[in-house]
């Protein structure tokens, strides 16, 4: 979680001398609470810090909590919303964190996409969590999706908390539909995601 | 931010008192709008935290403070309405976890609640440690110290469950007679009891003579020691003895005594317990017979129904020279099931079976039959009516009778207990049987009506 912290104070670097003195001081409060896990503090300063002005990056923060609050599906939200807009700002850590919402939020190829590449990074039990995660994604999307399960990722992005959930499920429907030979839905997910 | 209010920040719960922090009516604002959004997406714990915040930096702000204890109203609901459903589930470890996580809650119903888990769970020490902190809340003094005598009486410290009870009587707490009853329970309880009792009354057919027989008066006694030394789950020992006489036939006088050393695992429904008696009889001025034997017997909680099982094997030497033929093996056992019903009332359902193996294969018999009994339970006063159906048939054919013979024999009976004080209760109680068979001779019928008093006494 140290590297949380020194994350958080990259971000700060990056702040402009006048918010300096509003933002800053919530995304670090924000982070010393997450070490801390209390998940309701950290996110409410992390909220805070982006209301103050604190650049999106702080996006992945907010979602790393939510993960580790349990609040898979509003993490993915979230997370979906600081890939848009804060892609570069991200690390190991953060993307296991979003590997684990879309797991636990049932998003098969979020999961696939994401941990492509993290097996190898993060201590042995992210390592091994990453694997796990990956290798039961996988075997899920082994054959070809059902029609269906597309069908209900646009379901599910009609019903969405945010709209920002609403697109990382129709971006789920496009990943699904592009392992399908016939494409189903696949431009009319990624029409709708942009 | 100054160390000591960013410490004042992580370190406070959403719930509990604000601590106030520098004055700054924006910052409280965007507080306010940040809990307002979490107040949307049902996340009550952050919407407490942030209106929390919003009113350190600005107290004034009525609708955080109304807006908080929304959320704070819905995070305690929201958290123990989980934790009620995993405890309903019986899933006891789950649910200490979650609670172990409600930080923000009221300290009394969390450790009431933690406190009722580890009880169920077994876990003695955890529960009591939990129960006392429960006690500081008035809110929940009541549950944990009827919780407290609880775990007190199973690890068989009556006396400590006594004085958690007398506490709450004597503070006219309104949980009435079931803390009566359980007040009598906790005097009557111990590692050490004894209980004995006297009675008196009427027998119309001790012999059980042909017909109706003739009326006698009886009386007698019983005696139970009993020694629990870990409480209820753990080894046992009993001692107990008892006297019966007509004054009218000395030859019916009957003294029997039973020694029993045994092991319960297990506590409440599911439970089993072994034992082993020897018993010894003295029939008028003889001894008359000597058994032994073990027993197993268990129990099982599935819902609101108790199932249970009992098997005896009794090894039988009767002493006389013509009484020696009735000696042998016999085999008792029973199945049932009981459970509670409204208003203190409640119902078992057995069947019996009986083997015995006399050494005269004309005396060697099977007996079986149903068992029903009514129970009510009110205040100091406890009342039982039942009644038993068994058929008999013996083995072989009997050249003495010119038969093989074949019974049926009824036997209602009732009893209702009256508490005097926590140490002696009255009773009276009737019991009959109606005997039928192809044996003209041994057609018969009893009943018997007799009243005493019962004194109880728990020692530690």
């Amino acid at each position: 979680m140290t590297r949380f912290v020194l994350l958080c104070c990259c971000v700060l670097s990056t702040l402009a001398p006048a918010q300096a003195g509003d933002a800053n001081t919530h995304v670090l409060a924000g982070a010393r609470a997450f070490r801390a896990g209390d998940w309701a503090v950290a996110l409410v300063e992390f909220r805070v810090a982006l209301k103050l002005g604190a650049p999106a990056s702080v996006r992945w923060y907010e979602g790393a909590t939510l993960a580790r609050s349990g609040r898979f599906e509003e993490a993915v939200g979230v997370f979906e919303l600081a890939f848009e807009t804060a892609p570069n700002e991200r690390d190991p850590l953060l993307d296991y964190y979003r590997a684990l919402a879309c797991f636990e939020a049932r998003l098969w190829g979020c999961v696939l996409e994401v941990t492509t590449g993290l097996e190898r990074t993060g201590g042995p039990r992210i390592q091994q969590q990453v694997a796990s995660m990956a290798a039961e994604a996988k075997q899920l999307l082994s054959a070809e999706p059902p029609r269906e399960a597309i069908d209900a990722c646009f379901t599910r992005a009609s019903g969405a908390s945010s709209p920002s959930l609403s697109r990382a499920w129709l971006r789920e429907a496009a990943r699904l539909g592009k392992r399908r030979v016939d494409r189903f839905r696949v431009d009319e997910a990624e029409r709708a995601s942009k | 931010m100054s160390p000591v209010l960013l410490l004042a920040l992580l370190g406070s719960a959403p719930c509990g008192p604000v601590a106030p922090a520098e004055p700054d009516r924006a910052l409280a604002a965007v507080y306010f709008e940040v809990g307002e959004a979490a107040l949307a997406t049902e996340d009550w714990e952050a919407a407490a935290t942030a209106f929390a915040r919003a009113l350190a930096h600005d107290p004034s702000l009525s609708r955080a403070a109304a807006l908080r204890e929304q959320a704070c109203l819905s995070l305690g609901e929201h958290s123990f309405s989980h934790v009620e459903a995993l405890m309903d589930a019986k899933r006891w470890r789950p649910a200490l976890e979650v609670l172990a996580g409600l930080t923000h809650a009221a300290p009394g119903s969390r450790a009431l609640l933690e406190g009722v888990c580890h009880v169920e769970l077994g876990d003695d020490e955890a529960a009591a440690e939990a129960l006392r902190r429960a006690l500081k809340d008035p809110a929940h003094e009541a549950d944990a110290r009827v919780l407290l005598s609880l775990l007190a009486l199973r690890r068989g410290s009556a006396r400590a469950a006594e004085e958690q009870l007398r506490t709450l009587e004597s503070g006219g707490h309104a949980l009435g007679s079931p803390l009566s009853a359980l007040l009598r329970q906790a005097s009557r309880g111990g590692a050490f009891t004894a209980r004995a009792s006297i009675f008196a009354g009427v027998d119309s057919n001790p012999a059980l003579a042909p017909g109706m027989g003739q009326a006698q008066g009886l009386m007698g006694f019983t005696t139970l020691l009993q020694l629990t030394p870990l409480g209820a789950v753990g080894p046992y020992a009993r001692v107990a003895a008892g006297g019966r006489e007509y004054p009218g036939l000395a030859e019916l006088r009957t003294f029997t005594g039973v020694g029993t050393l045994g092991l319960q695992l297990g506590r409440g429904g599911d439970r089993v317990a072994v034992d082993y008696s020897l018993d010894g009889v003295l029939f008028g001025p003889a001894p008359y017979a000597v058994t032994h034997g073990p027993r197993l017997e268990g129990s099982l909680q599935l819902g609101p129904v108790l199932v249970f099982a009992e098997w005896m094997l009794r090894f039988e030497n009767f002493l006389p020279a013509d009484a020696a033929v009735f000696s042998g093996v016999r085999h008792d056992a029973a199945l049932g099931a009981s459970a509670a019903l409204p208003r203190g009332f409640s119902v078992e359902a057995a069947w019996s079976l009986t083997r015995d193996d006399a050494r005269a294969q004309e005396l060697a018999l099977l007996e079986h039959g149903p068992r029903l009994t009514v129970a009510w339970a009110g205040g100091r006063t406890r009342a039982m009516a039942g009644a038993g159906l068994d058929w008999r048939s013996y083995d072989a054919f009997d050249a003495d009778l010119g038969v093989q013979r074949e019974d049926v024999r009824v036997h209602p009976s009732v009893r209702v207990e009256v508490d005097l004080a926590e140490w002696v209760s009255l009773f009276v109680a009737g019991d009959a049987s109606f005997v039928s068979s192809n044996v003209e001779a041994v057609r018969s019928v009893r009943i018997a009506a007799s009243g005493g008093a019962q004194l109880w006494v728990g020692m530690w």
